[in-house]
């Protein structure tokens, strides 16, 4: 149960940085991204469920054959969720896009996309 | 200000400041430190609390807001100590927790979400809970935990 838990938390971590978290500061060097709103903290509403597949490999290298599950999922999730993002604009060109992924920068990388065609 | 409020049924009659926020009134005066205060803006939800029956982020109300009025907080929730309402029964058993910090808040989201709306779907639990943050569990349990407590 707790191995499920931990998973789905590190998941949905991994999604909130391919797609929203990022500390922005102004250029005077003030956050802009002081609150738990505007650094766009990931809620319930953005996320879907998630079904958990396993895939494991002994640990060798340590006495007790343990590994820690608490990241495992943040590692996969944003990878996949940037490349996912890239794959849906593909067939505009577009290969790269900074992480988060935001709104903003997705459209604009949409514009400038259509723009240069 | 002189404030009088209900929480979980019992009244507190209390002296405080005008400023003093509704959270701080229950945690401080009443002595009922369940619920959390987390961001302190009402961005996080973890100090939600049932004021007349409906959900408020009580770090944006003020003591004196509550006046007359009656605050139910987690520890309220229950008919009688040592038992769980329905929704905290359903967080212990799908596992909707795992710091805790946000639980208290969470659980009274749900319990407003609930009285609101007795049969959502996973999206309306999705956006009912909105308001409120966790770390922890990628609100996967969580999300089970309501949809299970809106089957009883």
């Amino acid at each position: 149960v707790l191995t499920e838990g931990q998973r789905h938390g590190g998941i949905a971590q991994g999604v909130a940085q391919a797609l929203l978290e990022e500390m922005v500061y102004d250029p005077d060097g003030n956050p802009l991204t002081g609150t738990l709103v505007d650094y766009a903290t990931i809620t319930a509403a953005e996320l879907p469920s998630f079904e958990l597949l396993v895939s494991e490999t002994p640990a060798t290298i340590n006495p007790l054959g343990a590994k820690g599950i608490g990241e495992a999922g943040t590692i996969g999730a944003t990878p996949a969720m940037q490349s996912a993002v890239i794959d849906a604009l593909s067939h505009l060109g577009i290969r790269h896009i900074d992480m988060p992924a935001t709104p903003v920068r997705v459209w604009t990388a949409i514009s400038e996309a259509r723009a240069s065609q | 200000v002189k404030v009088t409020v209900g929480v979980n049924g019992r009244q507190v009659a209390a002296e405080v400041a005008d400023r003093t926020l509704l959270v701080h009134f229950v945690r401080d005066v009443a002595g009922l430190t369940a619920t959390n205060v987390g961001c302190d803006t009402s961005s996080c939800g973890a100090c939600t609390v049932l004021l007349d029956g409906q959900s408020v982020k009580s770090c944006t109300v003020l003591a004196a807001q509550a006046d007359g009025r009656e605050v139910t907080t987690v520890e309220g929730l229950a008919s009688e100590p040592g038992d769980m309402h329905p929704v905290q029964r359903a967080f212990h058993a799908e596992h909707a927790l795992q710091c805790g910090f946000c639980t208290p808040g969470m659980v009274m989201a749900a319990v407003s979400l609930l009285a609101e709306n007795p049969k959502p779907t996973e999206e309306q639990v999705r956006s009912g809970l909105e308001g409120n943050l966790c770390r922890c569990t990628g609100y996967h349990n969580i999300i089970r935990a309501v949809l299970a407590a809106s089957e009883r």
